[in-house]
């Protein structure tokens, strides 16, 4: 006898997946439909040329090197603050997640004007620095406000590790350096993976960053195409279609692997820090060196801007735009988070449309976002025009487009988890909701937390759905900075960046004592 | 059952956002709203704002509170706002699009969103402004200039010709921006003054110069405060923005000889949508942004030209009265043709 009540449960867990099919599909179908006006001969014409294998090979290159080297600077930072006894590690994470709210054209900027004649390198140490750009400006500038993604996912599955392994590891003789390789690093490839995709794909639809830098990829041919709409969405599509190749691949290697938990659930126990030694001292420079890089320098900057300049400074403008970024970014990251969780915890169980589910919410991420935006308009037009100037619409897309974001650290911890916990939790009569709060919730909450913060702060920076989803008259901090930076009105962009780093390191601050609390 | 439902679910999705297929009317749409006589107040106005808001925000503010009437905003780049009008198409809930450049304003006209602008919004504009379309009206110019770093270059080893920069002399010395909006519209210019073919010899040839590749403006100006380049080809007023930041700073520029094509003079502008609800009330804003107390605020704040002659010009910049002689001889009408610009960008490799 199957309980109804239980099955409407159980059908309850489904409606979650079928918003999120539902969300991507709307831009989904825009992109499609636009590029099938495309002309065939023209179209052609327009990709097939060398020009397309240059930017392609640049975009490639790019990806990789941002990946690799945020991979190299993450991995050991998660380390760090999870497993040695390095000092004040809460800082220290604070620190290395704070790159993630600084808009890219401000690194951008930043970096550039630390040489030349008129250079930060000039005006405090007296010597003129070379001044940063092409390849090594971006994939530099790129990294170093990209790998807190990979900190943030490494961090979550350090926290999720089996201390008993590393331990019966050091029993039988390994030192701290083979531990991390044999037992920790084959642990961390599910992170990687979902980090890899989340940054790679933010390096192929970047234009701010690597045109400042003076560095040409793909996204140069995607932000030129959109007044011919046809163009743009047949780029769009091949860009879905490259990351459907990636999704794939990522599959394969994740069934190659097979289950990686062993204890699973139910370790919470901490296990003792590793004590850093006479390393101490060098990894205390090689923090100083890199903080200051990825934080000091363009925060730096932004202050620089305000000091240098007049600024009109309208205190109501400022508070008004703080509003907009919150009453758009909390719900929009609430609403994420809730639609993530279950997709992530249905995919688990390997059923088809499970995982296509899953696919689908990270195939949002890959659709450009002024595409998004403008599918989201057209459809809201065409069926419930009312939705259109409402905060409502943009939560929607906001959801659609970063739910590969919070599921990124879900995805890296839960392949850790044993189901053997939630079974037993099934057994002993507990209905799928009860094992989901009880059992599954708990030992994912890092995870979730991570995922919040990656959203929120995504979501606190984001221009385009910002710009064209936004009710009237509404304009986030991001956006307000953003307008006045593109017209080089620094000294006024300065006050709203400020702003927007403030309320982003306070938010990164609360959603990380809230994981903390919880753990 | 499943079948059925998933057939049903993918021509919602086709439906909902296909282009609206019925042929635009050709009499204009009277909305409702708009014939109604609200007696209630002034009403409001939606404008979209392809220009940076915050400059142009305190001109709507004065205009509200002048005419009572709300103004709503939307702020974006030009291009993308255009893209999002042309999807919107009649049921957008855009009165004005007020746009940076007149490829913008030709996308939304050539789709037939722009309603006519009536007689009685006419703005006394000088000859330089006046363009034949009826759709949309221009309220502040923007010029191309050189701008250049003298510890690099002197005045007098300029080139007289934007032309002149295939010139060896100037081997990777160059900056320019490609990707730009304004200066994608001196390419139209230059296709529509001296053909395709120089056109795209003039960029295969600035290109092969190693002219150095930008992504805007800024930069540009940036990099040759940091001595990174020698010459520069951005609009006029970067650099004012600069100087009245650090008035030191050691950028200069300069036009090109009288009547080149190198000093095209660029506008902005608004039309009014064709399905505008608030009909009355944006045309009273156009009127308005025509006059003189905002025109004398594009002169006197944004370092822009004002498009009517009886307006004080800003002492930084060169005398609206000289623009005739210095501007090259060319319809504001022919610099509308983006998607053939951006065919020819796109075959020369700079996209």
């Amino acid at each position: 006898m199957i309980d109804p009540l239980r099955r409407a449960r159980t059908a309850a867990l489904y409606l979650p997946a079928l918003a999120v099919l539902a969300a991507v599909a709307i831009p989904l179908a825009f992109v499609i439909l636009r590029a099938a006006d495309a002309d065939p001969a023209d179209a052609r014409a327009w990709l097939w040329r060398p020009r397309t294998a240059e930017l392609l090979l640049n975009t490639l290159a790019l990806g990789l090197t941002v990946v690799a080297a945020s991979i190299a600077i993450a991995f050991p930072l998660a380390w760090l603050v999870t497993r040695s006894d390095l000092r004040w590690p809460r800082a220290v994470t604070l620190c290395a997640i704070l790159p993630l709210a600084i808009p890219g054209y401000v690194m951008a900027y930043a970096l550039r004007s630390l040489g030349g004649p008129l250079g930060a390198g000039q005006a405090l140490l007296g010597v003129t620095l070379p001044r940063i750009d092409g390849f090594i400006g971006a994939a530099l500038a790129l990294t170093l406000y990209n790998f807190p993604y990979f900190f943030l996912t490494f961090r979550a599955a350090f926290d999720r590790l089996d201390p008993a392994q590393a331990e019966a590891a050091r029993a039988l003789g390994a030192g701290p350096g083979r531990i991390l390789l044999a037992v920790h690093l084959p642990r961390f490839v599910p992170a990687a993976l979902a980090g890899a995709l989340v940054v790679g794909l933010y390096v192929l639809g970047d234009f701010g960053v690597v045109s400042l830098m003076r560095f040409d990829t793909l996204s140069l041919a995607l932000y030129t195409s959109w007044s011919r709409m046809e163009q743009g969405a047949l780029l769009a599509l091949i860009l879905i279609g490259l990351t459907l190749l990636l999704l794939a691949a990522e599959a394969l290697v994740a069934l190659r692997r097979g289950p990686v938990a062993a204890a699973g659930l139910g370790e919470a126990r901490r296990p003792r820090p590793i004590p850093l030694g006479r390393l101490e001292a060098p990894v205390w420079l090689a923090l100083a060196a890199l903080i200051s890089l990825c934080v000091v320098v363009p925060v730096g900057t932004t202050l620089h801007w305000m000091l240098a300049g007049a600024a009109h400074f309208d205190l109501g403008d400022l508070t008004a735009a703080a509003a907009d970024s919150l009453s758009a970014a909390l719900p929009a990251t609430a609403l994420t988070v809730a639609l993530a969780v279950p997709v992530a915890w249905l995919a688990r169980r390997r059923t088809w449309p499970a995982r296509i589910v899953e696919r689908a919410a990270q195939l949002g991420y890959a659709i450009p976002s002024l595409a998004l935006a403008l599918g989201f308009v057209v459809f809201a037009l065409r069926t419930v025009p009312s939705i259109r100037d409402t905060l409502a619409l943009l939560w929607i897309a906001y959801a659609a487009h970063f739910m590969m974001l919070a599921m990124g650290p879900l995805r890296g911890t839960l392949p850790l988890l044993s189901t053997r916990h939630e079974e037993a939790a099934r057994s002993l009569g507990c209905g799928p909701l009860g094992v989901l709060r009880r059992v599954t919730l708990p030992a994912l909450r890092g995870a979730i937390v991570a995922g919040a913060a990656l959203t929120l702060l995504a979501i606190l920076k984001e221009l385009p759905l910002a710009k064209l989803l936004a009710p009237l008259g509404s304009r986030s901090l991001a956006v307000s900075a953003w307008a006045f930076a593109d017209e080089a009105l620094f000294a006024d962009a300065a006050p709203y960046a400020l702003t927007l780093l403030a309320i982003s390191s306070c938010s990164a601050a609360l959603v990380l004592r809230a994981g903390r609390e919880a753990a | 059952m499943q079948r059925a439902l998933f057939l049903g679910c993918a021509l919602a999705l086709v439906f909902g956002c296909s282009r609206d297929e019925t042929p635009a009317p050709t009499a204009e749409k009277t909305n409702p709203q708009a014939t109604e006589e609200k007696p209630a107040g002034p009403g409001s106005l939606v404008v979209y704002v392809g220009r940076n808001l915050s400059l142009v925000k305190p001109l709507l503010e004065k205009f509200e509170a002048e005419t009572g009437i709300e103004v709503k905003t939307r702020d974006g780049k030009s291009a993308e706002l255009a893209a999002l009008l042309v999807e919107e198409g009649d049921k957008t809930t855009a009165d004005v699009f007020w746009a940076q450049d007149v490829d913008s304003l030709a996308l939304v006209a050539s789709k037939g969103l722009f309603a006519e602008v009536p007689a009685s919004v006419k703005v006394e504009t000088t000859k330089l402004f006046t363009g034949r379309s009826p759709h949309w009206i221009p309220l502040s110019g923007r010029a191309r200039v050189l701008a250049y770093s003298p510890k690099q270059i002197t005045a007098e080893d300029l080139p007289k010709s934007i032309l002149d920069l295939t010139d060896p002399k100037y081997a990777g010395k160059v900056g320019w921006a490609p990707s730009n909006a304004s200066f994608q519209t001196f390419v139209t210019a230059l296709r529509a003054a001296k053909g395709e073919e120089a056109a795209e010899a003039w960029l295969r040839g600035v290109k092969a110069n190693g002219a150095k590749t930008y992504a805007k403006n800024t930069p540009i100006i940036k990099a040759l405060g940091a001595e990174e380049i020698a010459l520069g080809l951005p609009n006029h007023y970067y650099l004012l923005r600069e100087k009245a930041a650090n008035a030191d700073y050691p950028v200069e520029q300069a036009f090109f000889a009288d009547g080149d094509i190198g000093n095209l003079i660029n506008v902005s502008g608004a039309g009014i949508t064709k399905g505008a609800a608030n009909r009355k009330n944006a045309e009273a804003l156009l009127t308005w942004l025509g006059g003189e107390a905002a025109q004398q605020y594009f002169a006197d704040e944004t370092y822009e030209y004002p498009v009517r002659a009886d307006v004080k010009g800003n002492p930084r910049l060169v005398p609206l009265a000289d623009l005739p002689r210095i501007a090259p001889a060319l319809d504001l009408d022919q610099l509308g043709d983006r998607e053939g610009t951006l065919a020819l960008l796109q075959k020369v490799g700079l996209l």
